[in-house]
């Protein structure tokens, strides 16, 4: 199917992510555009600092985002209809584009949350548009109607938590709880919204929590990878499989401790390499350099929350330099304490990150 | 007398909605909604000071 000029200039108004191509990459967006089995995102963002977001620009490891975009083959392709951190259109032109997704059973369509949900204040907290539904919900739009309708439309394959702010209300539930923030399962549980919509029970399970602060773009991308060819191959369940927090195994199953290079070099109390602090001969927070080495010690005393995190940063690491290579280093390679960003924990029950004498 | 209002603006972090109120030959009024509070300066008190750098580079 091609496109005529006038619809693609249409289309790339309300696309994300289609300036700034070269002439090549341009046709091959037209494929991709043409697509109409496109599985269709729309990405919503409340209480969140687009950390996020930006975590996943940064995409190598699987592929960069404009090939998940953009250019993967025939109708692997996704079609993010809203995004308001990188689309290119504003304003009524941007909230078009939400508002005529055609939301069909036969074309699943995947709602990414980023950002807590917060139901102060009746949700008057966080505005995201005021005429981004057609369909009758009070303006301005709260995030907690917007997330409440598009999460009970039919053809809502999956719902993907983006973020621990989104999977278990992160930084913004902290206390003293200002302004009720949630995270999305906890939303659905209903406690203090009734919803307008659906029923609560299926929306839970269709959940995929992707928490860190901020996430690797691997997780996502690996998630969202992982949907597409289910669907596209026909494979059920659609959804990777999940821990009891709901986040795929795939990612979030290693304790920290069990891939930490201090633990391996550290045989507890009494090795030279487990500096305790709380042992006052401790010269303060000692860094472990002696004049000519750095020394590799486990970081539990100064504040580490490692013991009790789940995830693949020790195993995979942070800042993948290339596509199929693992991450140069990560937080507690580089001598910072695990904050437990991905836990329901952070950041209250892991609040103070530093320990210090 | 027009009214120009993007509501979502986007490519920015945070949430924003903007209105314009245009009598023609000059803009009357401006508004600008600042749509999103979290509460940071509640939130980071009754902490470690250490906590605060951690907690405010969410903002």
């Amino acid at each position: 199917m091609r496109i005529t000029r006038r619809e693609f200039l249409k289309y790339c108004s309300v696309a994300a992510g289609a300036l700034g191509l070269s002439a090549s990459d341009l046709l091959k967006l037209e494929k991709a555009l043409a697509s109409v089995n496109s599985v269709r995102v729309i990405w919503l963002m409340g209480a969140t600092c687009s950390g996020c977001s930006t975590s996943l620009l940064n995409s190598v490891y699987y592929t960069t985002i404009q090939d998940l975009l953009l250019f993967n083959p025939d109708d692997e392709a996704i079609s993010l209809r809203y995004h308001p951190t990188v689309m290119a259109a504003s304003g009524t032109l941007a909230t078009d584009a939400i508002n005529t997704t055609n939301f069909d059973t036969s074309l699943p369509y995947v709602l990414a949350v980023e950002g807590a949900i917060q139901r102060g204040e009746s949700g008057h907290y966080c505005h995201i548009g005021e005429s981004i539904l057609g369909t009758g919900l009070p303006s301005p739009v709260t995030m907690q109607d917007a997330v409440d309708y598009y999460a009970t439309r039919t053809g809502c394959a999956a719902i993907l938590s983006i973020g621990t702010c989104a999977s278990f209300g992160g930084i913004p539930s902290g206390k003293p709880y200002p302004t009720d923030a949630t995270g999305v399962v906890d939303f659905f549980k209903g406690k203090y919204y009734v919803s307008n919509f659906g029923l609560y029970r299926t929306l839970r399970n269709k959940t995929v929590n992707i928490p860190g602060c901020p996430p690797n773009p691997n997780w996502i991308v690996g998630t969202v990878a992982t949907i597409l060819y289910n669907h596209h191959n026909g494979v059920s369940p659609l959804l990777p499989s999940r821990d009891t927090l709901r986040r795929p195994r795939d990612y979030y199953s290693e304790r920290i401790c069990n891939n930490c290079e201090r633990f391996a070099a550290t045989s507890g109390p009494g090795n030279a390499n487990f500096i305790d602090n709380r042992n006052p001969n401790q010269i303060g927070y000692d860094n472990g350099y002696d004049g000519k080495n750095w020394r590799t010690f486990c970081l539990k005393y100064i504040g580490c929350k490692g013991s009790r995190t789940k995830s693949d940063c020790s195993l995979k690491k942070w800042h993948s330099p290339g596509t199929g290579l693992d991450g140069v280093n990560w937080c507690v390679g580089a001598g910072a304490p695990c904050q437990g960003c991905t836990q329901p924990n952070f950041p209250d029950r892991f609040s103070p990150f530093h320990y210090i004498r | 007398m027009a009214d120009f209002k993007v509501d979502p603006v986007t490519r920015i972090e945070g949430h924003l909605s903007v209105e314009l109120t245009d009598t023609g030959s000059a803009i009357s009024n401006a508004k600008c909604e600042c749509q999103l509070f979290r509460g940071f300066e509640l939130i980071l008190k009754n902490r470690k000071p250490t906590d605060a750098p951690i907690l405010a580079q969410r903002i």
